[in-house]
């Protein structure tokens, strides 16, 4: 488009240029009727017209810059969000290591508690052997 | 504007024309480039904003998730400690269990010890109640017999009668006297044999029963020690579990802060995809302004136009009686081949004008009958410099040829651009012949393109004859200098982009000679 825009200006110059030049060699009452009546509103237009589009091109490049930091805004969580899921995933499959070793412990310490009365029934059974023979 | 020359007029006043068409022509261009340009920038942004969306509530999601899973590392993490602090309570319970069991051991094995000497002083006891009883025994064995003897020497003595029998009664005496001391004796002794007895028996049953107790004792020492091993394997699991959820939580932290990051990013995401909209809205706004400026602008031109129009038909009318005798020697000219003059109405003569868009074999004659002077100074001028720039040669040339070489006036031209003569030596083969001849030509140059065809020009080798305003025939001229021929090729219509052959590979001899 600024190709175009710049293309436009140049012919809007070349317009009033030629309008300049031919003003010496064309300057009657219908020259100056054409002028006032067509020529110069049109060159009004024109010339607002075009800074209307020059404005028009000065905000879309600000909506690009935009755009592109929004392109890159957007990579980058969706990078994050693959982080997330990357860090849940490894957390998971370490909890499994943590939920097989806490089972093991359970396991584990549940028989060492287990075994405990039966050590002291033992022990007891040692100590109630001689209750009947007092020593000499 | 009688002051003025009419026929001078008219050529201002076409070439105001021209260029108000091209403004025309190009403002309405840069407005479809721009409203395309608009609509593009809004379904860019439209997606941005689509994306930014999807990306805001992947974010969501992401929060949310690492929120649920992170409660649920949190809850495993507090069993891992729970688990950790009853495994060391029963490994220190086990602990103390090996401990019991080892001083229950201890305390048996020196019970057994203790045992085992008093069996020994037992055994020596009865060993030496029996000896004392033998003795006992043999004791009173000889008392029997010492008082048997006295008893008989008494009852001897007695049985004499006269003597006195004071010393055997004496030793009677004695001898019974020692036989009841034999016998108690050995009645101690026989008391003290059963006793010695007993105690070796109790002695016994306490050895046997001790070592029953060391047996068991050592067995509970045994049970506790691999109790213990199990407690401590339950105290390892646990830590393990314990050091796994220390993992977890760092990679559950870890995503927390990412999804954090994450949402933030989204939300300046959407911030500035919020702010892009505004700002395309805003340039919509620009373009809509610009938009009405145009067709207001637009509405100029075209008034202008008309009122030009209708102006140069008034000045043609003026010039009406000079124009028929110029056309009357430019037919004389051409026929008689005397330098001929070109007008406006050129138009109107047979050889040039066309009623169709595409040219009769008489017309394509007599247009190369125009073209032929006009090949060999082109051959030699611009093919053999080897170097020819776009545009200037249609400017400088076309005049030098309307005057050197076709020996026609230039100033009974239309249009002082009325011949052009386009080239591009880098492909080495272009030759483009442009004869523009009316000044009511106003589609001419939007048939040739912006900028009188120079766009064409750059594919190569497309040139135009345009010799009727409204019905223009254009064609292209392709010479190969290298097999010295040449192609001509028409365009259907006006605006089509194909291109026909319609003489190909003619020997530029052949053409040269016409």
């Amino acid at each position: 488009m600024e190709d175009e825009l710049w293309f436009l200006q140049q012919k809007y110059r070349d317009l009033q240029e030629y309008r300049a030049e031919i003003r010496a060699v064309w300057d009657d009452s219908a020259a100056h009727e054409l002028n006032g009546r067509y020529l110069n509103p049109h060159e009004a237009d024109a010339e607002m017209m075009q800074n209307a589009l020059v404005k028009q091109l000065d905000t879309l490049e600000q909506v690009n810059e935009k755009l592109e930091i929004a392109s890159k805004l957007a990579h980058f969580a969706e990078k994050l969000s693959l982080e997330v899921s990357q860090r849940l995933t490894s957390a998971d499959e370490t909890l499994v290591d943590v939920y097989k070793n806490l089972d093991l412990s359970a396991q584990y310490n549940s028989k060492a508690k287990s075994n405990i009365p039966l050590i002291y029934r033992v022990i007891a059974s040692a100590n109630d052997v001689c209750g009947d023979t007092p020593a000499g | 504007m009688s002051s003025y020359d009419p026929r001078q007029l008219i050529i201002i006043i076409e070439d105001l024309l021209d260029c108000l068409q091209i403004w025309s022509s190009v403002a309405r261009d840069t407005l479809d480039e721009a409203d395309w340009v608009q609509r593009t920038t809004r379904e860019y942004v439209d997606r941005a904003s689509h994306r930014a969306a999807i990306v805001k509530s992947q974010a969501q999601k992401d929060e949310q998730l690492v929120s649920a899973k992170k409660s649920r590392y949190d809850s495993v993490a507090a069993k891992c400690v729970e688990a950790a602090t009853e495994t060391k309570e029963t490994l220190a319970e086990s602990q103390k269990a090996l401990d019991d069991a080892n001083q229950t051991y201890t305390r048996w094995e020196l019970e057994l010890a203790e045992a085992i000497a008093w069996l020994e002083r037992a055994m020596k006891r009865l060993e030496t109640a029996e000896k004392e009883c033998e003795r006992a025994k043999k004791a009173v064995q000889r008392a029997e017999e010492e008082a048997d003897k006295a008893s008989r020497r008494y009852n001897s003595c007695l049985r004499d009668g006269d003597k006195s029998c004071k010393s055997e009664k004496r030793a009677y005496e004695n001898a019974q006297a020692d036989l009841v001391q034999a016998l108690e004796r050995l009645k101690r002794a026989i008391r003290e044999l059963e006793a010695a007895g007993l105690e070796v028996q109790r002695a016994q049953a306490r050895v046997s029963n001790c070592q029953r107790a060391v047996e068991l004792a050592e067995q509970a020492v045994g049970d506790a020690q691999h109790n213990l091993d199990i407690a401590r394997q339950a105290e390892k699991m646990a830590a393990i579990s314990l050091e796994f959820s220390g993992i977890v939580q760092q990679l559950a932290k870890q995503a927390e802060t990412a999804a954090e990051q994450e949402t933030s990013t989204a939300e300046s995401l959407l911030s500035i995809v919020r702010e892009a909209s505004k700002l395309t809205d805003e340039a919509q706004l620009y373009l809509s302004s610009a938009s009405d400026l145009e067709d207001s602008a637009q509405g100029y031109v075209s008034s202008l136009n008309l009122e030009l129009t209708s102006r140069i038909g008034s000045l043609i009318a003026l010039n009406q009686p000079v124009s028929e005798l110029e056309a009357g020697a430019i037919v004389k000219g051409i026929v008689s081949g005397s330098p001929p003059r070109l007008s406006s109405r050129l138009a109107h003569l047979p050889h040039v004008a066309t009623a169709t868009d595409v040219a009769s074999q008489e017309e394509l004659e007599q247009a190369f009958k125009i073209l032929s002077p006009v090949l060999p100074y082109y051959l030699s001028s611009i093919i053999g410099k080897a170097s020819c720039e776009i545009g200037k040669v249609g400017e400088q040339i076309g005049t030098k040829i309307l005057e050197d070489v076709m020996d026609l006036r230039v100033v009974e031209v239309t249009n002082a651009q009325g011949v052009d003569i386009k080239a591009q030596d880098k492909v080495g083969s272009l030759v483009a012949v442009e004869v523009k001849t009316s000044m009511q030509d106003k589609n001419f140059s939007q048939l040739l393109g912006k900028g009188y065809g120079h766009k064409q020009c750059s594919n190569g080798w497309l040139k135009a004859v345009g010799v009727n305003p409204n019905q223009v025939t254009v064609l292209g001229i392709h010479i190969n200098p290298q097999s010295e021929t040449f192609t001509i090729y028409q365009r259907m219509d006006n605006k089509a982009k194909d291109w026909n052959s319609i003489m190909s590979d003619v020997p530029l001899s052949q053409f040269l000679e016409r």
